[in-house]
């Protein structure tokens, strides 16, 4: 085991250093058509008319298209998707009715993008304004004009008897918590490229989707060709965890025109569109009630949430509500539990499922609920916590309920000595009392943690084909694409391992359904989990069959040998006889006599049961600024068990790009001042360079699973989930407040409200002792 | 909006690309972003879909590092531009690269091309660039990936490179 | 996000961009530095039919002293105040206001006078302009120069007296006292975000008096202004810790802000009550 372990670094890493790029943008086919789209103006309405003929008329423009030139197709969706939820599939086109400000309602085809936003300027678009719903808890349950009930579906999740459990309790409090809409992050855009060639009748789709299977079904369902009519090749795509990655109604419209106009078709996202009209995420608003014993032990959680899921329910819109409902318990063993979710539709973008979907919310409001049982029960939430937690002996602990479809059972915690190693790594004890000492002098300064479990490498099946070719250089090729993340060099480094050969000579292609047909879709995290799991079963038939071969040629017993840096040798001896991989592939080569009629090839197959649970502590340091009440993160740092790390440097990587995402998403918005009604607006709101907080990162790898044999979990969104749950504790912690912030982003607004509170309290002729002073 | 519609009229312009002298023809509203990737056939400056977006599409005029996306290409006339997509053999940029690269400042974040291209201006400007001078560059682009402090480790490692280059 | 299309013209001097602008009027717009009209016209919020580039305008790029003001002409880019434009005092303030300008490509492009004449009330050239009472020259084909002092230059949001058919020629900034000494602040939710509130201080002190205090805000209201009142009040009393604070509520109680994202008009006045504080603090103290 040598490459294991060890932070390889990541294939094409300096590409964007050379220029050496190839996006969807970049790729380049003679004749390509433009594609615009016409959005509505208008959140909520009947739509009157669509006039296209100006547009038609401009030269250049090659067509355009409303619903009426459009046979009625809508997105599927995909994840727990039913029959029942038909009528909040979004059509590609809006058809009799426009549901929220940026649906498409016309799409225009023309020589040049200029052309084309020239054409879609000229598109008449006539609307029947009605009133739009912008509140998912207060909607009505038909919209006037609608003929959909607001709420699409209803999640429920629940074990124990709460009845029970809530007459045993002490106490029980309700608190009322809520995280804000948010526009997932900001670069790069959308990207479409599709190109029918009538001479092989294959449509190919170029584009940057994490599940490239399941969009070639839904590509092929919606244009009515075979399976094998559509391709679909993986361009380079720039880390994207946002929602950008999901089909969407301008991706079928893609593939839609370049079917029917015979030219190809690209859409090239602007970054307007992006906040305006593309997918949203978060939103949900939540109402618990917690029924815990004084000394601290959480009996139950009786939680009913409201989602902001937009105007349709998009192919992946049901993971963020399912997965808060499911993650909600997080590692505390409670007695009962019932979440009740309305996932309601408003005249807003749709959501779907962005980088710690569900469960980002889901940490927040747990975590909160911590502080609250530790502030009633006047202990520390730490003592709280660790009260709480699924006891290590009750590993795997079957948490009683599903996340999409699968089993939630915890395949190791150790979260009481994560947080000794945390408290000691970071050294919690001298930020502390650093905050301490400056509260002391005034300056609101603060620390906060937060834990959370986290589910990983999302089944069902993956697959990867190893293959020698005759000079000894290992192809490997799967389902899954790299994003950027890096996987692609972790599959080699699991291949190069188990075979025994160099990394120079391995090469890995993927997402391109070309050469390798399934799965492999990057839902959570865990693309390592799942594929890698499926190159280790494949690496490990290619060992078996270069060693079987080997043992021919040499006439040595294939027990006897080894294979180090791809040559084969007797184990036990320094010197002899050796052979490379490249004769062995030649050997096997199909029609001589030592082939099996594959050639050194072998195929593997990873069946998911059960999803991996990492879990980690995320810790925050802030300031405020006393005089504009705005909240620095200073520190943002995460110890994490994922388990056995493959590339410790690219789980570090993703590890704090999630901190910095989520340290940014806690303060501000995207969405900051949309009030919902009209576009959303188009401004860069996320912290740039100087908020950037110090990021530290504790990869404990205490407990591998014993769900793969690598012992892997997935490490993806572990920065991001628990960070704003942290930050929050560490605003409260600035302010002395205990269960201040109930909402993220944190509003600077309700913070400078609260210090104006409590500078008059100051003033007021009769002065009440202040908590600090009762504290010493 | 006024009531006649400007006709397109496309300008032939020439300038210098990376040390090579090219003529091509473009309407006046192309900006120099997407002319370098339209016309010129250079991917490297990433596409924004109009607008500057976390100083991605930094190129050199003249040695000034602009936003390709902010000027339109028929300004550039008569100009020399330099890209993210130059061959090796440039002092300031090879050492850039390779500074970003050792600090794994690259990843697949496109605005590490503007990152780059700011650099290369900053430190031609100015090789003795101090760590304030870092953080303003750091502050001109926005990272997706939250690598900040690897670029700025980047961005002093390539300024020291480039002085032992000179 | 394309513009529409225009007819793109490039002057070599002042008088050709002004024939353009006599015939086009409304129909056209200068372009300088474009970093504010680019965007726009990407947005397809500005639709000139005709863009006037000046940026091939010989002899427009110096800042120069002359009769005790320092000129500065329409192709001078921010970058060009870095390390002090003149001598003394006023390079000093120009030079740490052109860093809120943007970053460095922004810097290298954009011009001072292109900032004056977007007038966006955010802006620390318009503030510095109010604050400094500059006077900007506008001149026309048809009307001649008229030089407006910056204090009525500005009318509100992106909006100045300037007329279709004419363009800011020269901004002047008469030279301070050489021992005159400045404070400068500026609050903003985060970087990326526009500044809610910034104030620009200069005065002289002399005998631990303070005169010729001059307070100007930006960004609260739709145009940055002085607020002389305030003024006043600092040179009748001794510069401190009393009074800077009495100044700074004065100052917040006078601003009327505009309406902005996420934050209300109480919450405006407070900070404009820090960056009034921070600027006299650093001013005076």
């Amino acid at each position: 085991m040598k490459n294991l372990g060890r932070s390889v670094p990541r294939y094409g890493a300096d590409r964007r250093l050379r220029g050496d790029v190839r996006t969807v943008a970049d790729i380049a086919l003679p004749r390509c058509l433009d594609m615009r789209l016409v959005r509505s103006a208008t959140p909520f309405g009947r739509l009157v008319s669509v006039d296209c003929a100006e547009a038609r008329a401009l030269p250049g423009v090659a067509a355009v298209w409303s619903s009426a030139q459009l046979a009625a197709s809508a997105l599927p969706i995909r994840v727990l998707g039913s029959g029942a939820l038909d009528p909040y599939r979004q059509p590609l086109l809006a058809g009799d009715m426009v549901r929220y400000a940026g649906e498409p309602v016309a799409a225009v085809f023309a020589e040049t993008a200029a052309i084309a936003e020239d054409a879609a300027e000229l598109v008449a678009v006539e609307v029947e304004a009605d009133t739009p719903v912008l509140d998912p808890v207060a909607a009505a349950s038909v919209l006037s004009g609608d003929l959909r009930a607001t709420e699409a579906t209803t999640i429920r999740k629940s074990f124990g008897d709460i009845h029970l459990a809530v007459h045993n309790a002490d106490k029980v409090v309700e608190r009322r918590f809520s995280v804000g809409r948010d526009a997932p992050s900001f670069l790069p855009q959308r990207a479409s490229l599709a190109c029918w060639c009538q001479a092989r009748e294959v449509l190919t789709i170029w584009a940057g989707w994490r599940a490239v299977e399941e969009t070639r079904v839904a590509v092929s369902d919606a244009l009515g060709l075979p399976l094998s009519a559509v391709e679909i090749r993986a361009p380079d795509i720039d880390g994207r965890y946002g929602a950008g990655a999901e089909l969407s109604a301008e991706d079928l419209l893609c593939a839609h025109a370049a079917f029917a106009l015979r030219r190809p078709v690209r859409w090239l996202e602007d970054p307007a569109e992006q906040i305006s009209a593309g997918p949203h995420a978060r939103g949900i608003e939540a109402v618990a009630r917690i029924a815990f014993c004084e000394d601290g032990q959480f009996l139950a959680m009786d939680v009913e949430f409201w989602c902001d899921q937009g105007a349709y329910v998009l192919p992946d819109g049901l993971i963020a509500p399912d997965l808060f409902a499911a993650m909600l318990p997080g590692p505390y063993a409670l007695e009962a539990y019932r979440a009740v979710g309305h996932v309601r539709m408003t005249n807003k973008p749709p959501t779907s499922a962005v980088r710690g979907a569900g469960r980002v919310e889901a940490a927040f409001v747990r975590e909160r609920l911590m502080d609250t049982i530790a502030h009633e029960c006047s202990l520390s939430v730490d003592a709280v916590r660790r009260r709480n937690f699924v006891a290590a002996d009750a590993v795997p602990a079957d948490r009683h309920v599903d996340a999409l479809k699968s089993r939630v059972s915890l395949d190791g915690l150790r979260l009481g000595e994560l947080m000794d190693m945390a408290e000691k790594r970071f050294a919690l004890d001298v930020v502390r009392r650093r905050a301490h000492d400056r509260r002391v002098r005034g300056l609101l300064s603060g620390l906060g943690t937060a834990v959370f479990v986290e589910p990983s490498g999302l089944g069902p099946v993956d697959r990867a084909h190893l293959s020698v070719d005759h000079k000894g250089n290992l192809e490997i090729i799967t389902t899954a694409a790299d994003w950027g993340q890096g996987t692609f060099v972790a599959f080699a480094q699991i291949a190069a391992d188990i075979v025994g050969i160099e990394m120079e000579r391995i090469r890995v292609r993927g997402g391109d359904t070309c050469r390798i047909a399934g799965r492999g879709a990057t839902l959570l995290s865990g693309r390592t989990v799942v594929t890698g799991t499926a190159v280790q079963n494949a690496a490990e038939v290619l060992r078996e069959k270069i060693l079987a071969g080997a043992a021919v040629m040499m006439g040595v017993p294939a027990e006897r040998l080894a294979i180090r840096a791809g040559r084969i040798r007797e184990a036990d001896k320094h010197f002899g006889k050796q052979i490379d991989v490249g004769e062995v592939a030649r050997a096997l080569t199909p029609g001589l006599p030592l082939s099996d009629g594959t050639g050194l090839y072998a195929e593997g197959t990873n069946e998911v049961g059960a999803m991996t649970y990492p879990y980690g502590v995320a810790v925050a340091a802030v300031e405020i600024d006393p005089h504009t009440a705005f909240v620095k993160v200073t520190r943002a740092s995460v110890a994490y068990d994922a388990g056995n790390v493959i590339n410790p440097q690219l789980a570090e990587d993703q590890l704090v790009s999630g901190l910095v995402q989520g340290a940014s998403a806690a303060l501000y918005s995207m969405l900051d001042g949309w009030d919902g009604s009209g576009s959303a607006p188009f401004t860069l709101r996320c912290a740039g360079a100087a908020e950037r907080p110090a990021t530290e990162v504790l990869l404990a790898e205490e407990t591998p699973t014993p769900l793969n044999p690598l012992g892997i979990k997935g490490v993806g969104a572990g920065g991001i989930v628990g960070i704003g749950a942290a930050i929050a504790q560490a605003v409260d912690d600035a302010l002395q407040t205990p269960g201040f912030v109930e909402h993220l982003p944190v509003s600077s607004a309700a913070i400078r409200a609260h210090l104006r509170e409590r500078a008059q309290q100051k003033h007021a002729p009769v002065e009440e002792p202040r908590d600090a002073e009762l504290m010493i | 909006m006024s009531g006649s519609r400007p006709v397109e009229r496309k300008i032939r312009m020439s300038f210098e690309v990376n040390g090579e002298a090219l003529t091509i023809v473009v309407e006046p509203r192309t900006t120099l972003a997407d002319a370098l990737r339209e016309a010129c056939g250079l991917a490297g400056t990433p596409h924004t879909g109009g607008g500057e977006c976390g100083g991605s599409t930094t190129v050199l005029v003249d040695g000034e590092p602009v936003f390709a996306s902010l000027m339109f290409a028929v300004q550039a006339h008569g100009t020399s531009v330099r890209t993210v997509d130059a061959p090796a053999g440039d002092r300031v940029l090879d050492a850039v690269r390779s500074a970003f690269k050792e600090h794994g400042a690259s990843r697949s974040d496109p605005s590490m091309a503007g990152y780059v291209m700011q650099s290369v201006g900053a430190l031609e400007r100015n090789p003795d660039l101090d760590d304030e001078g870092v953080e303003d560059l750091l502050a001109g682009g926005f990272s997706h990936e939250g690598q900040y402090d690897s670029v700025a480790a980047a961005i002093r490692t390539a300024r020291t490179l480039a002085k032992r280059a000179a | 996000m394309r513009p529409a299309a225009f007819y793109y013209h490039a002057p070599a001097t002042i008088d050709e961009a002004l024939d353009l602008l006599a015939v086009h009027g409304a129909d056209a717009r200068i372009i300088a530095g474009g970093q504010s009209l680019v965007p726009a016209m990407s947005a397809r919020l500005a639709r000139p039919a005709h863009l006037i580039d000046i940026n091939r305008v010989a002899h427009a790029e110096r800042p120069a002293v002359a009769a005790g003001r320092l000129r500065i002409p329409p192709l001078a880019r921010h970058i060009d105040f870095e390390s002090g434009v003149v001598e003394g005092p006023l390079g000093h303030i120009l030079a740490a206001l052109h860093k809120h300008a943007g970053p460095l490509p922004v810097l290298m492009r954009g011009t001072f006078c292109g900032a004056i004449a977007h007038a966006d009330p955010a802006s620390a050239w318009c503030l510095a302009a109010v604050t400094l009472n500059a006077e900007i020259t506008v001149r026309s084909k048809s009307r001649g120069v008229r030089t407006v002092p910056a204090a009525t230059f500005f009318e509100t949001i992106e909006v100045t007296v300037a007329e279709d058919d004419e363009m800011v020629v020269e901004v002047q900034i008469p030279l301070p006292d050489q021992f005159v000494r400045f404070g400068f602040s500026k609050v903003a939710p985060h970087s990326n975000h526009y500044g809610a509130a910034s104030c620009l201080c200069v005065a002289e002190i002399d005998d631990r008096r303070a005169f010729n205090v001059r307070l100007g805000v930006g960004a609260v209201e739709d145009v940055p202004r002085r607020l002389t009142d305030v003024e006043e009040l600092l040179e009748r009393a001794t510069p401190g810790i009393a009074v800077i604070r009495e100044a700074a509520a004065l100052a917040a109680s006078f601003v009327s802000p505009i309406e902005q994202p996420g934050i209300n008009a109480r919450d405006q006045r407070e900070l404009t009550q820090t960056v009034v504080r921070h600027a006299l603090e650093e001013a005076l103290l």
